[in-house]
């Protein structure tokens, strides 16, 4: 009975330091190497805009809309940004071509549909204009 | 192109599959004390059970589910938004699939198989309760790839 009791406690302090690191990544935007180029073919959408916005959402994510909420509050107040949203079940070569593992992911693409930055996990509206910020430098020192 | 899941019509209140989570992850605990045993093995059946309600009906079909909207939600202010019932139905089918193979294979031939299972179950459930964890979000889309595999080129 020790042994149980103290492999439950084992098992909880684990799912706690779990749940720490997952909350602490979650919405967090990464700079990414130059290299991935999304069509509008595969994006299923032209790309029109400065910086297009993609959520890559399934039908099983709790925490798609309100990530897709703080997007289009961020987005709405920028001209120059459009946000464009995928289904991963209908469109996976999308999340091939990027890689996409877990929901929500947001990246985000230039004019020539280069992957300037990405992020994974709920955002909030200050987690998507920080990914913007990350993205908007590479493309000011072009 | 397509908007994200919306909760349109019909959503559930969010706060109620956190509550069963956390019932569940109570139940677990109580499987991981009880170990490798047969009283472990029939309480993990038990919550393969109640897990089976929730992959047929959604979270809000379980008995937990009942019992928030009976108990709990009286209590409460109303929600602040509503969820689409698909992502907490989804970590109930997980949940029904651990939790069943565990008590299945933990009663028959493998004892371990019993507190193996609880305690990823439990993890699962924990983090649902306490911090919003969402399997649907996590594992669903590597699920879909497995599925269908990219073309060999």
């Amino acid at each position: 009975m020790l042994e149980n009791a103290l492999l439950l406690l084992a098992v909880l302090a684990l799912a706690g330091v779990l749940g720490a690191l997952w909350r602490a990544r979650n919405g967090v935007a990464r700079r990414v190497a130059p290299g991935t180029v999304v069509g509008p073919e595969t994006l299923g959408a032209p790309l029109e805009a400065h910086v297009t916005l993609v959520q890559v959402s399934s039908r099983t994510c709790a925490t798609c809309p309100p990530t897709a909420r703080a997007l289009a509050e961020v987005a709405d107040a920028r001209p120059e940004v459009a946000v464009v949203h995928a289904l991963a079940e209908e469109r996976l070569e999308l999340v091939r071509v990027l890689d996409v593992t877990r929901t929500p992911t947001v990246v985000a693409l230039d004019a020539h549909g280069r992957v300037l930055a990405r992020a994974s996990g709920a955002m909030r509206p200050a987690q998507v204009e920080s990914l913007l910020e990350s993205c908007l430098e590479p493309l000011a020192a072009r | 192109m397509s908007a994200p899941t919306s909760p349109a019509t019909g959503g559930i209140d969010p706060r109620g599959p956190r509550f069963g989570a956390g019932v569940t992850a109570v139940l677990l605990a109580v499987v991981l004390l009880l170990g490798a045993t047969t009283a472990g093995g029939a309480l993990l059946a038990v919550i393969a059970a109640l897990f089976a309600l929730g992959a047929a009906r959604g979270a809000q079909g379980t008995v937990q589910g009942l019992v928030f909207r009976t108990f709990v939600r009286p209590r409460l202010a109303p929600p602040a938004e509503l969820e689409d019932p698909a992502p907490p139905r989804f970590a109930q089918t997980v949940g029904l699939v651990i939790t069943g193979l565990g008590a299945l294979l933990g009663l028959t031939v493998a004892p371990v198989a019993i507190p193996v299972a609880a305690a990823i179950a439990l993890v699962a459930a924990f983090l649902n309760a306490a911090f919003g964890f969402c399997l649907g979000c996590e594992i669903y889309v590597r699920l879909v790839r497995l599925r269908a595999p990219a073309p060999v080129a």
